[in-house]
């Protein structure tokens, strides 16, 4: 039996085999969800949620479809994402940098942070800065105030843009004697979606950090000493021949750092913030349609991921041409 | 004429350069080397006299030890809960096991620590005996130890009782023993010269390492009874379990593919030239290099699998974390320091385990590179 032939029986038998696996599966699915009456078409979607969400960043009311809820949580999690990602890349950035600086101090503490924040679970830093820290700031009528800016138990009120009144700039109210629950006006970042950004952005920012580290350090030290032997100071080699060389290679594991970042932002799943994954979890237990929610979850964050990757490869070849 | 450019007198001798610099010279070089630096130094220095007292103070000088219940660690005042943790210490270990039965779960500690220091430790010999044992006799005495045998005397325990640092060992091990050889199956099948099984491996690696592991959990949970026939319905711990085998074993195929690529091509070939079989070459030549050239990366991922497997909580489970986030809760010790105390105490566990794993894999680097050279 020639080669080509032997190996051309062995994957019909594995597709066979795995083709059996999913056809009993199926089967199985199917009597088990007649046996349950759940739902098996993506026709629930339209139906009316009847949930509220606490926080929105377009129109919505307990009223519209599952549909509109799941687009809800989608926008939460790209929001949530795209500004702990910011924040991680600073202090990413900042660590990283600090963590090579001749200073001996500042490079242990820089060290101190990275180590300690890499070891603890994500989900650990997150409940501790929503339950330990957050919960336990003062109720809004005792709210920390600096210059319009509101900071209490229920979040942390910012100065924002007003449309109700024309374009105006729309300062926090605060009336102890109205209003005991909440601060009224501007721009509110509600306690669960600070407790993310801010648990996700120093958890990410530590390993942004190892990463800037290992890129500075794998430029070859020959760069600085020619850019030394060139007359240029030790601050402009750093700015202008070190830098943009570590940048090149920093580039790629950044952008998969920022992909599990907003994979890792399902934890907000644990402290109630409206984010695609609690949205959906909400959706599966009201409904039932355990396959269709997970579904349509893995569908949209492996796109994101498909669009991250394709992203660094884009990069990787552009920037070819200055590979040595 | 040329002589008055040559010297007529030896110059007197510098001191021999120091081999090392005193203490203090290499202190005020790295501390107060510039403007700048001291600068840093100093506002360090200042930030430190700042909260470092008050960190000792509520860890240390002011904190609990002792007490019946919450009424101390409410005081005006008071640091740290200790006492709390003291005492709520078996409920993270066993979670609700029953007392009578906790000799099990220190006897199924025992039997897997000391498998795996056996399997670790460079100097012990048996290594296939340890391998052996860890692989396949813990996991069958470990279930009957734990979920128990009546036929032997051991009562039952369901599953739903388990929980605390017992569960989260558990979730960490099966998600250890599942990963390696799967990953080593899911990696050569991806690198397979038939399109079929590579196709397979590609895909099953994309789909998990794609979606969040909250996603994998909800996945095994929701629909693993989905797709097994009604009587199988597996247990309610075993469904995260799968999830997290699943999610672990393609993070570790891509480790393993990263050192299978860097080996040699010629290692294979030098193998086939002296007469070893395609499977023996991979046993033999290949694997082990390839796997050696990845330890950083394979414990590494270890401790992400091991601060992974805090998220079981969302399907219901009862692991260390969720213990003590649940344990806090308890109105006789409640207090406003208690959350805080509570947190301190499962960082410093996690810290401390995945502090000993990256040391012990830093060591396994060091004596490797000595074996190479």
């Amino acid at each position: 039996m020639s080669t080509r032939l032997r190996s051309l029986l062995w994957q019909i038998a594995l597709l066979g085999a795995v083709g059996g696996l999913f056809l009993a599966a199926f089967l199985n699915a199917r009597a088990n969800l007649a046996a349950r009456h759940i739902p098996t078409s993506f026709d629930f979607l339209s139906n009316v949620a009847g949930f509220g969400l606490n926080q929105s960043l377009i129109p919505y009311s307990p009223l519209d479809s599952y549909g509109r809820a799941l687009l809800v949580g989608l926008l939460n999690t790209l929001a949530v994402s795209a500004l702990a990602g910011i924040c991680a890349t600073f202090i990413g950035f900042a660590a990283g940098f600090a963590r090579l600086s001749p200073n001996w101090a500042l490079a242990k503490l820089a060290g101190l942070y990275v180590e300690t924040v890499r070891n603890i679970p994500l989900l650990l830093h997150m409940l501790f800065w929503y339950v330990a820290v957050l919960s336990a700031l003062p109720a809004p009528e005792h709210s920390h105030q600096f210059f319009g800016i509101f900071l209490s138990n229920r979040g942390l009120s910012l100065p924002g843009l007003s449309f109700t009144h024309g374009l105006a700039l729309d300062w926090p109210v605060y009336d102890p004697a109205i209003n005991r629950f909440n601060v009224e006006g501007g721009w509110r970042i509600p306690p669960e979606a600070a407790a993310l950004v801010l648990a996700l952005s120093l958890y990410t920012g530590a390993y942004i950090a190892e990463i800037v580290r290992a890129g500075v350090q794998a430029v070859p030290r020959g760069q600085s000493e020619a850019a030394a032997a060139l007359g240029l100071s030790p601050a402009q080699a750093r700015t202008k021949i070190i830098r943009p060389q570590a940048l090149r290679i920093v580039m790629p594991p950044l952008i998969s750092q920022y992909l599990a970042l907003t994979k890792n932002s399902s934890l907000a799943a644990f402290i109630g913030f409206a984010d695609l994954m609690q949205v959906s979890g909400t959706i599966l237990n009201q409904t039932g349609a355990a396959l269709q929610t997970i579904a349509i979850d893995v569908a949209l964050y492996l796109a994101l991921s498909v669009a991250t990757l394709a992203l660094i490869r884009i990069y990787e070849r552009r920037m070819q041409w200055g590979a040595r | 004429m040329s002589e008055s450019f040559v010297r007529a007198d030896w110059a007197p001798a510098l001191p021999p350069p120091l081999h090392k610099p005193p203490l203090i010279e290499t202190m005020r070089r790295n501390l107060f080397g510039d403007a700048r630096s001291a600068a840093i130094t100093l506002a360090l220095a200042a930030l430190a006299a700042l909260s470092l007292p008050s960190l000792g103070r509520f860890l240390v000088a002011d904190a609990v030890w002792n007490a019946p219940d919450g009424a101390l660690c409410r005081a005006p005042g008071a640091g740290a809960c200790w006492a709390y943790i003291r005492v709520k210490l078996p409920y993270f270990i066993y979670g609700s096991y029953p007392v009578e039965g906790h000799w099990r779960v220190n006897l199924a500690f025992l039997l897997a620590g000391g498998l795996i220091f056996w399997l670790l430790h460079p100097r012990l010999k048996g290594k296939s005996v340890a391998a052996f044992g860890f692989f396949v006799v813990l996991p069958v005495v470990g279930f009957f130890l734990l979920h128990g045998a009546p036929s032997l005397g051991l009562s039952l325990v369901g599953t739903q009782l388990w929980g605390g640092m017992l569960v989260s060992a558990l979730a960490a091990l099966a998600g250890m023993v599942a990963a390696l050889p799967g990953g080593v199956l899911l990696a050569l099948g991806r690198r397979s010269k038939l399109p079929a099984l590579r196709f397979l491996s590609v895909g099953l690696i994309e789909f998990v390492r794609g979606a969040p592991l909250i996603a994998v959990l909800f996945m095994a949970n929701a629909m693993l009874p989905l797709f097994l026939p009604p009587d199988w319905a597996p247990d309610r711990l075993l469904r995260p379990l799968v999830g997290i085998a699943l999610f672990a074993s393609a993070y570790m195929a891509e480790v393993v593919r990263a050192g299978l690529n860097a080996i040699p091509l010629g290692q294979s070939e030098g193998a086939a030239a002296l007469g070893l079989s395609r499977v023996q070459a991979l046993r033999l030549v290949v694997l082990p290099q390839a796997l050696a050239a990845v330890i950083p990366g394979i414990v590494n991922n270890f401790i992400a699998l091991f601060k992974d497997t805090t998220l079981v909580a969302i399907v219901g489970i009862f692991d260390f974390l969720h213990t003590v986030d649940v344990a806090r809760l308890d109105p006789v010790w409640a207090g406003p320091n208690i959350a805080t105390t509570s947190y301190v105490f499962a960082g410093l566990f996690y810290l401390v385990c995945c502090l000993a794993m990256s040391s012990y894999a830093r060591g396994v680097e060091r004596r490797l590179a000595v074996g190479q050279r």
